[in-house]
């Protein structure tokens, strides 16, 4: 993965080491009115359905029945047994909480973790075949009916095959499956299937389709849904924005409708424009990905700031 | 004895593998004219664990193999396809599946013949066998050869000249990143970006070498 930021989150970069004698506390306050309590409290109102004055209301009336039923059984027991005291529920520690914040970076495959614009997956159909708004639509049912059931039938295999040889099985599981899918493409877009050239057979080697040939631990299946279906959603937020943007500027149309007068960069429906243009807009999106990262680091060193271990 | 025809014959074949493979090397290029490739290639050389010739090797071997075969399959098996298939299948959609089968009988010859190499570098080229196989410029370069219709000699030459194609750009690119490390590029284009814009820069000027666009 090419993006490092999002790999190694929680590492200090040059600019933002903090030197020895510097308080642990950043100048930037961003939300002072939030704790961990805070925090957990409304973790624990968004799990029950609840709003978070609900369940402060809950938490006093059964501190108050406690505190009944306590004196209650003090004044019938002449010799009260000493009550042991309430398990306070472990809180997070600064660690723990860093490494949920990796792990949901990690696990977002449309913004943070996008397989094309961050992890680079991809790029020969987008740069290649995308060049107009048809085109990426063909891409992106492809994508949608290929991705994550070849992911979930490799993984089947796989635990089969005592997760041996997965690049062929991988492989030969999005060629298998390629099968029904063209014939479901050949209905829906008749003839036109043919411009897509070699790219659309392709796609079973793609990478962002057998990419998870070079994992060595086996997923479950129920994994392997979840995770393909976030990344067919990437994938296809991706195709479609280059796509539209590729015709936007090479013929000034997205979706053969006109919008602007006239082309302003035709270069951009070649190989070589789709390269330059995909360069610029994974930069922006890492501009704006990078940044909402830093920002929840921040945040997360923030409130966590008294809990080191 | 030969003769001046028979002479003439041979001359012109070696002379047509030879523009074929740099016809695939240079004008070609898989990575730089049709971005097959392009995002192992990006993961190959931000890779400090995986050299260059431990990927590129099987590379240019599967190529080198699985064309013969490619042409063999497109020749031979795709014809016959259609008398024994139901009319609801269409021969395009088992395009895959056969050519994917002759890249791996390919690996299969090349896995035995890597036995040569000393075991250091034998069990290095092995490792990355199956994913040098199950990758775009290996399956995209047969799928080209059959849709050019091209013949035994000018298959194996494209698929030769593909796999160093393939090297060329790795090469190329490895060389470029080096450069991009630099601090004086901005934070934002580093990486994914930079390699992006640097590969596009280079198919501008194959693009601009050639002076249209290559088949698809």
């Amino acid at each position: 993965m090419q993006n490092e930021q999002n790999r190694k989150p929680s590492k200090p970069t040059g600019r933002n080491v903090r030197k020895k004698n510097q308080p642990e506390h950043s100048q930037t306050v961003i939300i002072p009115q939030l704790s961990p309590e805070v925090l957990e409290r409304a973790r624990r109102a968004a799990a029950e359905g609840k709003t978070p004055q609900q369940i402060d209301e809950e938490a006093a009336a059964a501190a108050a029945q406690q505190a009944a039923q306590a004196a209650g059984e003090q004044a019938v027991q002449p010799k009260p047994q000493p009550q042991p005291k309430p398990q306070a529920k472990a809180r997070k520690t600064r660690a723990e909480a860093e490494a949920e914040l990796a792990q949901s970076i990690h696990d977002d495959h449309l913004w943070l973790n996008n397989p094309v614009m961050v992890r680079g997956l991809g790029l020969a159909p987008i740069v290649a075949m995308a060049s107009d708004g048809d085109r990426a639509l063909m891409l992106c049912v492809l994508s949608v009916l290929l991705l994550t059931a070849t992911r979930m039938l490799a993984v089947a295999v796989c635990h089969i095959t005592g997760n041996r040889f997965r690049p062929v099985v991988y492989a030969y599981a999005a060629a298998v499956l390629y099968i029904p899918v063209y014939i479901i493409m050949y209905n829906i877009f008749g003839t036109n299937l043919s411009i897509m050239g070699i790219y659309l057979p392709m796609m079973v080697v793609e990478p962002v389709i057998v990419k998870r040939m070079e994992a060595t631990e086996l997923e479950t299946i129920g994994e392997a849904f979840r995770k393909g279906i976030n990344n067919t959603i990437g994938l296809c937020i991706a195709i479609l924005l280059v796509g539209c943007l590729r015709e936007l500027l090479a013929y000034g149309t997205v979706f053969e409708r006109s919008v602007l007068p006239v082309g302003l960069l035709p270069l951009a429906a070649q190989p070589a424009g789709g390269f330059l243009l995909l360069g610029l807009v994974a930069a922006g999106w890492t501009a704006v990905a990078g940044a909402y990262v830093r920002y929840k680091q921040e945040e997360v060193r923030h409130l966590y700031a008294d809990r080191k271990h | 004895m030969l003769t001046v025809s028979t002479d003439l014959t041979v001359f012109q074949s070696v002379a047509q593998f030879l523009s074929y493979a740099v016809l695939a090397v240079f004008a070609e290029n898989v990575v730089f004219s049709r971005a097959m490739g392009v995002s192992r290639l990006i993961k190959l050389v931000g890779d400090p664990e995986v050299r260059t010739w431990q990927y590129c090797t099987p590379v240019i071997l599967v190529q080198l193999f699985s064309a013969p075969l490619g042409w063999a399959c497109m020749t031979y098996v795709a014809p016959l396809l259609p008398l024994y298939l139901p009319d609801w299948l269409p021969v395009a959609s088992l395009r895959p599946i056969l050519y994917l089968t002759c890249a791996v009988l390919a690996m299969a010859v090349v896995w035995v013949l890597l036995g040569i190499l000393p075991a250091a570098h034998r069990v290095a080229c092995r490792e990355q066998l199956p994913l040098a196989t199950c990758t775009c410029s290996v399956l995209g370069t047969l799928l080209l050869c059959s849709n050019q219709n091209y013949d035994l000699l000018q298959s194996t030459a494209f698929g030769l000249g593909s796999g160093l194609g393939y090297l060329f750009a790795v090469l190329v690119v490895d060389e470029g990143r080096r450069r991009l490390g630099s601090k004086d590029i901005p934070t934002i284009f580093r990486g994914l970006p930079s390699y992006l814009i640097y590969i596009g820069i280079l198919s501008l000027a194959i693009y601009g070498l050639v002076g249209h666009g290559v088949a698809r």
